[in-house]
C-alpha cells in the first residue's frame, strides 16, 4: 500500500515549518497559529541548552568548532546543541569554557548533567520541528476525532523508544521496535560496564547516542559516575550498539510520523457541521 | 583466538537482528510481513559481513 501524501501546498508549509524550527524552536509552530507549543518547545530546548551550559562550565564549547567563511567566524557547530541553531550561535558568542581558564573540566561537579541538558536541547529541538510539521498538517487538513497527529507519534517515540507506534494502535511494532532499540541500547551499555555514555571519551558516539531520547538519558544519569577501571573486551562493540540504538530510534521515529500522517490523510476531512 | 571470534560472531549476530529489525519495521506495517523481512535481511547483513571477514582474512593470510 503506497503511503498517502499530504497535498503540495501543505508539503510546502511542513517545510518551512521545519526550517524555522531548526532556525529557532518553537518557530515553526506559529505557521499553524500554536502559540502556546511555539513558547513551551522554545523555552524547553533554551532552558536546556543555557542551564546545561551553566552548570557544565560551558565546557561542552571545548567540543564544537567554528565554520568560518574568509577569516571571520561564520557559524559554531557543536553535536547534537547545532539543531538548535540560533540559540547555539547565542551560546557561543557569550560563553567561554572554564578549562581554557584553567580548571580540569572533571572537577566541574554538574558536568555530566549539564552536557546531558544541552545535548538534549539540540535533540529536542529536531523532534520540535517534527511535532511543528504535524501541527501544520493538523491545521490545514483537520481531521474528525481525537486522532494522534503525526508529530506527536514522533515526539512519544523520543519518549519511549516504541510509544508513537502504541499511540497509533500499531501495538506489535512499538513492542518490536521499541524493544529492539532498548534492549540494543541496554545489552551495549552491559557490554561497556556502564560507562559508554560518556561525551569526554567519545563526543561523535555520545551525539548519536543522545538520540534515543528520555529512556536513554536516565539511564545516562544514572551512570554518569561509572568509569572504567580496566580495558573489557567488547566494550568497543558495546559503544557500537549503543550509538546505532540512538541512531535507530531516530528511523523509528520517522516510520511512526509517517504512519501517523499517513492514517491522518487516510481518515478523511472533517464534515462540516450542519 | 577462538572464544574470541565466537564472542564477536554472536555479537555480529545480535546486531544483524536488530538492523533487520528496524529496517524491516520502516518497510513494511503488517507484521507477517515485518518478521519475513527481519529473517531475510538479517541473513542477508550477516552473511555480507562474515564474507568480507573470511575474504580479509584470506588476503592477511597470503600476504603475510
Amino acid at each position: 500500500m503506497e503511503p498517502l501524501l499530504p497535498p503540495e501546498e501543505t508539503r510546502q508549509r511542513i517545510g518551512a515549518a521545519v526550517g524555522l524550527s531548526i532556525l529557532l524552536p518553537g518557530l515553526g509552530h506559529l505557521l499553524s497559529w500554536r502559540r502556546g507549543w511555539g513558547l513551551l518547545w522554545f523555552l524547553l530546548c533554551q532552558g536546556a541548552l543555557f542551564l546545561g551550559l551553566e552548570l557544565a562550565g560551558a565546557t561542552q564549547l571545548d567540543y564544537g568548532t567554528w565554520f568560518s567563511f574568509a577569516d571571520i567566524r561564520a557559524v559554531f557547530l557543536l553535536l547534537p546543541e547545532v539543531a538548535n541553531l540560533l540559540g547555539l550561535q547565542v551560546a557561543a558568542q557569550l560563553y567561554v569554557s572554564v578549562e581554557s581558564g584553567g580548571v580540569d573540566p572533571t572537577r566541574v561537579p554538574w558536568r555530566d548533567l549539564g552536557h546531558l541538558l544541552s545535548g538534549a536541547s539540540g535533540v529536542l529541538a529536531g523532534f520540535a520541528a517534527a511535532h511543528a510539521a504535524g501541527a501544520v498538517l493538523a491545521k490545514d487538513r483537520p481531521r474528525p476525532g481525537r486522532r494522534v497527529h503525526p508529530g506527536v507519534a514522533a515526539v512519544a517515540t523520543l519518549l519511549l523508544p516504541g510509544a508513537g507506534h502504541w499511540l497509533t494502535g500499531r501495538r506489535f511494532k512499538a513492542l518490536l521496535l521499541g524493544g529492539t532499540v532498548l534492549g540494543l541500547f541496554l545489552f551495549g551499555m552491559l557490554l561497556g560496564d556502564f560507562a559508554d555514555f560518556d561525551r569526554q571519551r567519545h563526543p561523535y558516539y555520545w551525539a548519536g547516542q543522545m538520540f534515543g531520547g528520555g529512556s536513554f538519558w536516565l539511564v545516562a544519569l544514572a551512570s554518569a559516575g561509572a568509569r572504567f577501571t580496566a580495558v573489557l573486551r567488547f566494550m568497543d562493540a558495546g559503544l557500537l550498539f549503543t550509538t546505532s540504538a540512538g541512531l535507530f530510534n531516530v528511523v523509528v521515529a520517522l516510520d511512526a510520523y509517517h504512519r501517523a500522517q499517513h492514517d491522518w490523510l487516510a481518515a478523511g476531512p472533517r464534515e462540516a457541521s450542519s | 583466538m577462538s572464544s574470541d571470534l565466537l564472542g564477536l560472531f554472536l555479537l555480529l549476530v545480535v546486531f544483524s537482528a536488530a538492523l533487520a529489525v528496524i529496517v524491516s519495521g520502516y518497510r513494511d506495517d503488517d507484521p507477517a510481513r515485518i518478521l519475513r523481512g527481519t529473517v531475510r535481511r538479517s541473513l542477508s547483513f550477516l552473511g555480507a559481513v562474515v564474507a568480507i571477514g573470511v575474504v580479509s582474512l584470506g588476503v592477511s593470510w597470503f600476504l603475510s
